[in-house]
């Protein structure tokens, strides 16, 4: 049915022409925005600054993240600051003209998704032993090949390139993992330190994410559905274990085990009070915000922006079925699981962001994609003695993902519009740009408190600007979950000693003088730390009054990705000396 | 799969791909009325003002005594068409209570406004629609098929303006497309039903009275289309055409009854023999023009321009025509010369002229290219030029008025696309399907895009209703209140004014002082001609403000406050106090 393709290279090269475009309009993206960092990224930089200087994690500083994930984040930033300040000192030796040699370093923070890099290699090295097999499933992953990393890109493309969270990552080792994980399935054999390399980031994956278990767990479940389907006999405990056999005593596995005691030990390793607090405090935290009702918590149905996706997502759950019907290849039903692995997870971490449905997006795109390519190119098969042009198919599908990825360029600029528009109304209307107040206010080197929810959203500004974070608590979210399940009464006496130590710490960093300025997020903030008595202590000090309450948004001229504009979410309260 | 099953195969695809096209062009135009309807008070200067006038007439006012312009009368009269339909549709809201439950933003809003935008675009839709019925029925499904991206061309096109959309410009060109699409199928000698004719002719001679310039572009259309017939292998195959329905004998007897020795030896037969060829063949040609001539459109577009002055001379309010024809008329030209830009500008005064203007260029260029190979696209490329004369002759940076030129550019464009399809289709039927489904996949990413725009537009906020003055109007005045605009321009004050359902306090919508007073300085004739009209415009001034005690005065500084003081009309004396100034505008508050 399909037409077979002359060799691997030639592949390879039409893979690059498909993705050219996209890859030329994310670099462009990222570059024009002018902080460099999303919010995630900002944070985790942030973190892995301190964590390299030797501070304890949790005890030193707080934040709502796994700690192989800090770690990991710890080592690249370690990697890249050494090029950023190559490149800073360059800069600063020829009089500051090559400022673009920043402009080209910083952004490599934001990709943690280096680990594309690593899936792209990965994928390069899985690649003859993909196309030397002559098995259906490598002729379907073969021909399917450039739409599954076009729909990868076009997935990023279309989440404002939000790259440094752990959604991204995840979707990233997905992409390696999918293929390799299919072709063990059935049976075909291939290098094993390429496996190894595979399950050991599955292995990070899930221990810097563990709701990545969800979306892993979930294929797993498929594929022994599809096993039992084809064999037309019965799931019994027997097939099952058999299944698990098949699947577990692999190179693979070995690298995940591996990986995961490396994990596990490193773990170990870590001072008493870090694993102590991440295992009664952190983990007790995140499970808290699936079922918290807290104004923060915005559910996963806070933005109609979203609807759009998950109708996509059932349009496309339809694509499969109706494929299925006609052809036994199961990549594109694999890949839905991936999908529907990642609403799950949406649903759960019940934050209603974008970045939680990378997975989904990309699932979506690439039933569409592959499903649409396998059905252009049988439309020509059957039709040939209509004279198509040569490779037709394939010059159509380029066309398409280029112009799909200039039409998510499109949205995105649209988005990035409003942002300013909304940005210059807010201007207008009397409101203040949080980079406006750091520069007039503060020096390089200073101490600044940002007080929010999202305080992520205001920290690529500090770091762009280099200043320092003030306060050990880095994510408040923690602090208003915890301040949710005060009020309820659910909160467990270890995590009510905790918020009491939170709180004072807060005071603590507050009454520094180092600190410059303190900015308070009004609408949700602001009355936790009047409850907590915080805020009449703050009004108190000598040093820090508040001047007025003045609107300060912290988008500078609306550069910053949409997502993280909340609008009453960024009113902060100015605190200065 | 045989052969038979590959042909099915293509009947089946060719009429997907149509229903995809009309599927595109269908989300452009819905695209584009989502955003009317995000946006209902969206409208601009002229377009204000005609919707205006249409609005005074239904009231019983008369255009020229009640409210001053410059134009003919016809677009007035036609504005009140979205004005009763705006009348309508307040009426069916007003009876229901689930259509002001479901929109209560726009059940109270006055609907004026929206009912023009929306008609308008139904008139391209309208456009589009029977260009493609007419290609259907004419000439076939695979000759409409290759000429959808033209028609795909003409609705982004039409879709996408913004400034000039409404403007007379605009509706010309929306509404002349099915008419030119007749007399291309008219010159393949397509039998054509009246009903039909007149479907494509009606609205296109009305849009063609708006302007003369109008009919002159549309005349040098119709030359090129005959000077085509003038070519010798056309006159050829005009002759094989006749003789094929007269004797042969007779034809044949004609030319070769003289002998050709004769004719060598006597240059003064030979002159005559050349004389009555060329009589014969003009003999041949007459009858041939005549009937392309003698069609319902071209007798529509002639009954259209007498009965339009018919009506005008007899029927016409005698006021208002004397009005027109006596005081307006005969300072048009003198005063009008207040907006003549120079020259360079007229080519790239700002990015959106520069970007019409090169465009237009672009067409004519790739026009002349085709001419040789394309009848149509001569005819179109005569179109364009003559439109792109009109433009520098008018000598005013106003983009509406290159609507035309780049509208026929786009058209140009996608005679280009038909000519490629047309080559491709020579080759293959599956070259065929490739360039399809390219054109398929790009008129989905079009549609995707604009509609994506619209549905953004409130999001972006880029094209909002009331700019800075108009802003400035509504805060300061109540619901019906009377404001004057005393500004050189419609734009910004009264379509602020129409938007906000304020009432304007006077005869002029816009002050026309600045005009009259150019006209002046030109020659000491013209100011002995004019200063009378200038000094009366004064005092109607005076007597509007005196009198009828607007509630706001909107005053353009300069160089209207000069005119004011020179018809001794102080605003502070007569009650007002300045309230606000932005700009070079003040806003005068009765106290």
């Amino acid at each position: 049915m399909l037409r077979k393709l002359e060799d691997w290279r030639k592949d390879f090269r039409y893979l690059l022409i498909v993705i050219a475009l996209p890859i030329v309009l994310l670099i462009v993206n990222v570059s024009c925005s002018s902080s460099y960092f999303s919010s995630y990224a900002s944070m985790r930089v942030l973190a892995g600054r301190l964590f390299n200087e030797g501070l304890a994690l949790y005890s030193d500083f707080f934040l709502l993240e796994s700690p192989i994930g800090i770690c990991s984040f710890s080592f690249l930033v370690k990697l890249l600051d050494a090029f950023a300040l190559a490149a800073s000192t360059l800069n600063t030796a020829i009089g500051g003209s090559l400022s673009w040699l920043n402009f080209l370093f910083l952004p490599s923070f934001a990709i943690p998704t280096t680990a594309v890099v690593f899936a792209m290699v990965g994928l390069a090295l899985a690649m003859p032993a993909i196309l030397s097999s002559g098995s259906a499933l490598a002729t379907s992953l073969r021909s399917a090949l450039p739409a599954y990393v076009g729909a990868y890109f076009l997935a990023i493309l279309s989440c404002g390139f939000d790259l440094g969270d752990s959604q991204s990552f995840l979707l990233a080792v997905l992409l390696l993992w999918l293929p390799i994980r299919l072709l063990r399935y059935e049976e075909i054999r291939f290098a094993k330190p390429i496996a190894m390399l595979a399950g050991g980031f599955v292995s990070l994956s899930i221990f810097c994410d563990p709701t990545a278990v969800l979306v892993y767990g979930l294929l797993e479940v498929f594929l022994l559905a599809d096993a039992a389907w084809k064999s037309k006999v019965p799931v019994t405990s027997v097939r099952v274990l058999r299944f698990l056999r098949q699947s577990f005593l692999t190179a693979e596995f070995v690298g995940f085990l591996l990986t995961a005691l490396g994990c596990w030990l490193y773990l170990g390793s870590l001072p008493a009070v870090s694993k102590e607090l991440y295992w009664d405090v952190v983990l007790p935290i995140q499970i808290m915000q699936f079922q918290s009702g807290h104004p923060a918590i915005y559910g996963p149905q806070s933005c109609p922006d979203r609807l759009d996706v998950i109708v996509w997502f059932l349009i496309s759950a339809l694509v499969v079925i109706w494929q299925r019907r006609f052809s036994t290849d199961y990549l594109p039903a694999s890949i839905l699981m991936i999908g529907m692995g990642g609403m799950m997870q949406y649903i759960l971490q019940n934050e209603g962001l974008s970045r939680s449905l990378q997975l989904t997006i990309f699932s979506s795109f690439a039933i569409f994609l592959i499903c649409g390519y396998r059905g252009l190119c049988l439309f020509i098969e059957r039709t040939r003695d209509l004279n198509w042009p040569l490779h037709f198919e394939k010059v159509f599908f380029v066309l398409l993902v280029w112009l799909l990825s200039v039409y998510l360029n499109f949205c995105l600029n649209l988005d990035r519009q409003a942002l300013r528009a909304q940005y210059q109304r807010d201007i207008e209307h009397g409101a203040q740009s949080l980079e406006n107040i750091l520069l007039s206010r503060t020096k390089v080197g200073d101490k600044v408190a940002v007080i929010a929810d999202f305080p992520g959203a205001a920290y690529p500004l500090l770091l762009c600007h280099d200043r320092k974070v003030a306060t050990r608590l880095l994510s408040f979210r923690c602090l208003s979950l915890l301040q949710v399940g005060s009020e309820q009464g659910t909160l467990s006496p270890r995590l009510r000693d905790f918020r009491a130590k939170l709180l004072l710490d807060l005071k603590d960093d507050l009454e520094d003088p180092a600190c410059r300025l303190c900015l308070v997020n009004e609408s949700i903030s602001l009355p936790i730390l009047e409850k907590a008595q915080i805020l009449n202590n703050v009004s108190q000090f000598t040093y820090l009054s508040k001047e007025k309450a003045e609107r300060v948004r912290f988008v500078s001229a609306g550069n910053r990705q949409p997502h993280e504009y909340f609008g009453h979410n960024f009113d902060f309260a100015v605190y200065a000396p | 799969m045989s052969h038979s099953n590959s042909y099915e195969f293509w009947f089946r695809f060719r009429r997907f791909s149509l229903w995809v096209f009309v599927c595109c062009l269908f989300f452009l135009f819905f695209g584009q009325a989502l955003f009317f309807f995000t946006y209902p008070l969206l409208t601009y200067a002229d377009q204000a003002l005609y919707l205006y006038c249409g609005r005074l007439i239904l009231e019983g006012g008369l255009p020229y005594i009640d409210v001053f312009d410059w134009n003919p009368p016809l677009v007035m009269y036609l504005a009140m068409i979205p004005v009763l339909a705006a009348k309508v549709l307040q009426a069916i809201f007003s009876n229901s209570e689930l259509l002001r439950y479901s929109f209560p933003f726009l059940s109270s809003l006055s609907l004026e406004i929206l009912s023009f935008n929306l008609l308008t675009l139904a008139c391209g839709c309208y456009s589009a629609l029977l260009s493609m019925f007419l290609f259907y029925r004419y000439k076939g499904a695979v000759s409409l098929w290759l000429r959808m991206p033209m028609l795909f061309l003409f609705g982004f096109y039409f879709c996408g303006q913004n400034y000039s959309f409404g403007e007379r410009e605009h509706l010309h060109f929306g509404l002349i497309l099915p008419l030119l699409v007749l007399r291309l199928l008219r010159l393949h000698g397509k039998n054509i039903s009246s009903q039909h004719s007149l479907a494509a002719a009606l609205p296109a001679s009305l849009t063609l009275l708006f302007k003369p310039q109008f009919l002159l572009a549309y005349c040098a259309f119709e030359v090129i289309l005959s000077l085509q017939e003038f070519r010798p292998q056309s006159l050829q195959s005009q002759q094989a055409e006749v003789s094929e329905s007269q004797p042969k004998a007779q034809l044949k007897s004609q030319p070769e009854s003289q002998p050709k020795a004769q004719l060598k030896s006597q240059p003064e037969s030979q002159f005559k023999s050349q004389l009555k060829s060329l009589l014969g063949k003009l003999a041949l040609f007459v009858p041939l023009r005549l009937r392309f001539y003698r069609q319902p459109e071209i007798y529509c577009l002639l009954v259209m321009v007498l009965g339009y002055l018919g009506w005008f001379f007899f029927l016409f309010p005698a006021d208002a025509r004397t009005c027109y024809l006596q005081e307006i008329l005969p300072m048009y030209d003198s005063a009008y010369g207040f907006s003549r830009r120079a020259f360079l500008l007229l080519f790239r005064a700002d990015s959106l002229i520069l970007q019409s203007v090169s465009i237009s260029f672009a067409g004519l260029f790739l026009g002349l290219v085709l001419s040789r190979r394309s009848v149509f696209a001569a005819a179109l490329t005569a179109f364009l030029a003559v439109s792109l004369v009109n433009y520098f002759y008018g000598n005013q940076v106003w983009l509406y008025r290159l609507v035309p030129c780049e509208g026929a550019a786009f058209l140009v464009l996608g005679e280009a696309f038909y000519l490629y399809g047309v080559s491709v289709s020579r080759r293959s039927r599956g070259r065929l399907m490739a360039l399809s489904l390219v054109y398929m996949l790009f008129a989905a990413f079009f549609c995707a895009q604009s509609f994506a725009y619209a549905v953004n537009a409130r999001k972006l906020d880029c094209s909002a209703p009331l700019d800075e003055v108009g802003g400035r109007v509504l805060g300061l005045s109540g619901r019906k209140d009377t404001v004057l605009w005393l500004g050189t321009g419609i734009s910004p004050g009264f379509p602020a004014i129409l938007q906000c359902g304020l009432r304007p306090g006077s005869r002029y919508a816009y002050s026309v002082l600045a005009q009259v007073n150019h006209a002046m300085s030109i020659s000491p004739a013209n100011r002995a001609h004019f200063e009378p009209l200038f000094r009366k415009m004064l005092a109607q001034y005076k007597s509007y403000i005196l009198e009828k005690k607007p509630r706001l005065i909107v005053l353009q500084t300069n160089p209207m406050q000069a005119f004011l003081k020179q018809g001794e009309i102080d605003l502070t004396a007569f009650g007002y106090r300045e309230a606000e100034v932005y700009g070079e505008y003040s806003f005068f508050v009765l106290k």
